[in-house]
């Protein structure tokens, strides 16, 4: 979830983006105070879609501030005040940040690897202060059965996507209780299997040249051609299609900003990273002619 | 057994095409949601639709002589039929259960449907397209092949009309600073420097 989970802001409101950008910097604040200021500097976009689902679900109050930061030290900006969801987003976010420090030391060689290091000492401490052993359990479980999926070199790209599925969904839902519990779950799952199954069609050329395990390799012929990027881009969309019907189910008559917001994110934001496999066909044509 | 063809309420000499339009008619008038409220005649429903899948299944063997479902024949009408009935996790796993020697293109395409159930849309296109290439003549495989283009080809086309696919707002990412962006930031910090007497950039 890293990267993945923005909206295209041409397409929202003036009023919803600076809503958007309220909340960024909401989260940045609580997660300076309550994980630490180096673990803020790890904060992604991602965490606006994360806390704004939440704040629909929990119905929690949002009243705007002005303030300065170190980032911002000139101009003033509005910042949404500290609550409930923007504290739980905070700290859910530092625990993920140390699961992806944490994959990438893992994944690096080299002398590259000693920031890396570095990055992981920081945030190993980070996700300890944020104080959710159940969530920091729930990531290393679901980590260790995809590294054991890769290391068996798993066929199906849907039993490996499901892994980064039923963690997101588990951090979605978590301290929800009864029908916000529900849809909490089914977006984050949803979203999960999307960027696991979107960030594996991305890196397909990278993991062939390195000889890496990536499901779009082992799970089909071994090429990336039309076909595979035809069936790839139709699963990518389907995901999609579900996680639609999940996010449909938020309240978006109660609140229309946050509504708008993530629908952006949901028609506009995330299928930008299905059209990159028509792009590359467009390109491969072009340089054919 | 009755004869199948009566069951099914066609005549010996019809085509496969109506066979299956009147199987499916049938199965769509006994399904069980039909009868949630109903626990009599959801039962009644339940033992017409066995006798309807056997039917169905009896007439496509005998068509295809041996060719046909040999060895897992009797195993897909039970399938089906907790499909039918909603028994997912059973269903599932009598079809794992079956050797690979009997996974026919049928047992494809029924693997396909409880992993498109389950929103595994990737393996169940894998699965529908195995089918399909095993029995291209199969025209309910090739129409749930074509069900899933449809369904999900057109994703987000929906939302606010046209705008949703259109190149011109792709190159767009949020929050991002670019290169420009830093330079002409740099420039105006060096002129308010040198209108202080520092210089905060020599070059410039």
């Amino acid at each position: 979830m890293f990267g993945y989970v923005k909206p295209v802001p041409d397409e929202l409101l003036v009023k919803e983006h600076n809503f958007y950008r309220a909340t960024y910097c909401g989260i940045c604040r609580a997660m300076q105070k309550h994980t630490g200021r180096l673990c803020a500097l790890s904060l992604t976009y991602d965490s606006v879609f994360f806390a704004i689902v939440r704040m629909m679900l929990t119905g929690e109050k949002c009243t705007a501030s002005r303030c300065r930061c170190l980032a911002h030290p000139v101009r003033c900006r509005d910042c949404v005040r500290e609550n409930d969801a923007l504290i739980f987003t905070a700290r859910a976010f530092s625990i993920l940040a140390y699961g992806k420090a944490c994959d990438a030391c893992d994944d690096t060689r080299g002398l590259h690897r000693l920031p890396l290091l570095v990055a992981r000492g920081v945030l190993r401490r980070a996700a300890k202060r944020a104080d959710l052993p159940d969530l920091l359990a729930v990531m290393q479980r679901e980590l260790a059965a995809l590294a054991e999926l890769e290391r068996a070199h798993c066929p199906s790209i849907d039993e490996v996507v499901d892994c980064s599925g039923r963690m997101l969904g588990e951090f979605f839902a978590a301290e929800l209780v009864g029908d916000e519990r529900e849809i909490a779950y089914g977006i984050g799952y949803r979203l999960g299997r999307f960027i696991a199954a979107a960030d594996a069609a991305e890196d397909f050329e990278k993991d062939r040249k390195n000889h890496n395990y990536n499901p779009y390799l082992f799970g089909g012929t071994g090429d990336f051609d039309e076909p595979e990027r035809a069936a790839a881009r139709l699963s990518l969309r389907a995901e999609l299609y579900e996680l639609e019907k999940e996010v449909l189910r938020l309240p978006h008559k109660a609140y229309p900003y946050m509504g708008n917001i993530v629908k952006n994110i949901l028609y506009y934001g995330l299928p930008a990273h299905v059209r990159f496999l028509d792009e590359r066909e467009g390109q491969e044509k072009g340089v054919k002619a | 057994m009755t004869d199948p063809y009566i069951v099914l309420g066609v005549s010996r000499d019809a085509s496969e095409e109506e066979i299956k339009a009147a199987y499916r008619k049938l199965a769509r008038r006994y399904h069980p949601d039909r009868y949630a409220n109903d626990p009599e005649g959801a039962r009644a429903a339940e033992e017409k639709m066995k006798e309807i899948n056997e039917a169905y299944d009896a007439v496509n063997r005998m068509r295809s002589g041996s060719s046909g479902h040999t060895g897992g024949g009797s195993s897909f009408v039970s399938v089906r039929e907790k499909i039918n009935r909603g028994y997912f996790a059973d269903a599932e796993r009598e079809l794992d259960s079956m050797a690979e020697g009997a996974r026919t293109a049928e047992w494809h395409y029924l693997k396909s449907a409880l992993l498109a159930r389950r929103g595994w849309h990737h393996d169940a296109m894998r699965e529908i397209e195995i089918a399909c290439a095993m029995d291209p003549a199969n025209s309910e495989y090739a129409r749930a092949r074509e069900l899933y283009h449809s369904r999900f080809g057109g994703f987000g086309s929906q939302y606010r009309g046209s705008r949703a696919g259109d190149p011109r707002f792709e190159g767009n990412r949020g929050g991002e600073c670019s290169t420009c962006d830093i330079c002409t930031t740099l420039m105006c910090m060096d002129c308010c420097c040198e209108g202080c007497g520092g210089d905060f950039i020599r070059c410039i």
